[in-house]
């Protein structure tokens, strides 16, 4: 299937990608978990710490960035709805 | 309207008194679980920031006015049976009910199809609410089972299959075939009468899948 992720879905992968990382992630670990373009991963991460669901920081001159309180139940909450809308046989 | 033909004709035969007491449970379960499915979906809207919540929210707040519309009609109705005995159980409150039943819950089945509908047609389709909101009892049952029959449909071909989406599946049929029943009332008064179980156990369905999916 060739089918385009919608934005949610690839909210959901980055947050994935840096939570199975023990909720710290490089930038690079994310692009290749989310599988994104560097651009576009750009915007994501940008929006992410934005709407505080992420946070940027930086240890012994390496970017990393982790998952706040808000942005695990953000994510809880994408994978419920996820759940939620199988059951209504939609995909999102 | 055909319903209130028939009622008044019969008379309390075609529908014992005790039947408001069964359907108002019915419809009881049927409006708790719509406003649990709603509070779900605002909780997922609050969570996620997506739109697609609103879906369900607004669908299932909808089918949830009509079914407490009716539950306050049959309670009305099982608690002063004497005073409607002449016209057959019919009075004002269920005349007034069930319209208000009719508009919501098609308002309701209208934007749960929205989930399915097309993204080309989602937008052209609010045009046609309006020759829908005064219906007579037939022709909304008709409409009814329609729109379900697609959602049913939708749900049986579309998806992975997990048992969340069983029990999805299981109480669409389940409110179809209450439509479905529902039109037997001129034949068969047991039908009709177990056409509201299947209502509330189409309900339970949607109760078990809101469970299982919350709890992960």
């Amino acid at each position: 299937m060739n089918e385009r992720r919608s934005k949610i879905s690839i909210l959901k992968d980055i947050l994935r990608t840096i939570e199975r990382e023990n909720g710290r992630a490089k930038p690079t670990h994310i692009l290749y978990g989310a599988n994104l373009s560097h651009d576009r991963l750009k915007k994501y991460l940008d929006n992410l710490v934005a709407e505080g669901f992420i946070q940027k920081i930086e240890e012994k001159g390496q970017q990393y960035y982790i998952t706040t309180l808000k942005g695990k139940e953000f994510f809880s909450g994408i994978n419920k709805m996820k759940k939620f809308f199988e059951a209504f046989g939609v995909e999102i | 309207m055909v319903f209130e033909t028939v009622i008044i004709q019969e008379g309390p035969q075609l529908i014992p008194i005790w039947f408001y007491l069964a359907s108002s449970i019915a419809y009881g379960t049927a409006a708790l679980i719509s406003y649990l499915i709603c509070y779900f979906a605002f909780r997922l809207y609050q969570k996620s920031k997506s739109k697609l919540n609103l879906i369900p929210l607004f669908g299932f707040l909808s089918l949830a006015v009509g079914f407490t519309t009716l539950l306050f009609a049959s309670l009305y109705t099982y608690n002063y049976p004497d005073l409607f005995k002449p016209l057959g159980n019919i009075n004002q409150v269920n005349g007034q009910a069930f319209p208000i039943y009719y508009a919501a819950s098609l308002i309701g089945y209208f934007i749960l199809l929205m989930i399915y509908l097309p993204k080309n047609l989602k937008d052209k389709f609010y045009v046609v609410y309006f020759p829908l909101w005064y219906m007579d009892l037939f022709s909304y049952h008709l409409v009814s089972l329609a729109i379900v029959g697609y959602i049913l449909l939708k749900n049986v071909r579309a998806g992975k299959r997990t048992f969340e989406r069983g029990l999805v599946i299981a109480a669409f049929a389940g409110i179809f075939l209450f439509h479905l029943l529902q039109l037997t009332l001129p034949f068969s008064p047991t039908l009709y009468l177990i056409a509201h179980g299947i209502l509330a156990g189409g309900f339970l369905s949607f109760l078990w899948m809101l469970i299982r999916v919350s709890r992960r």
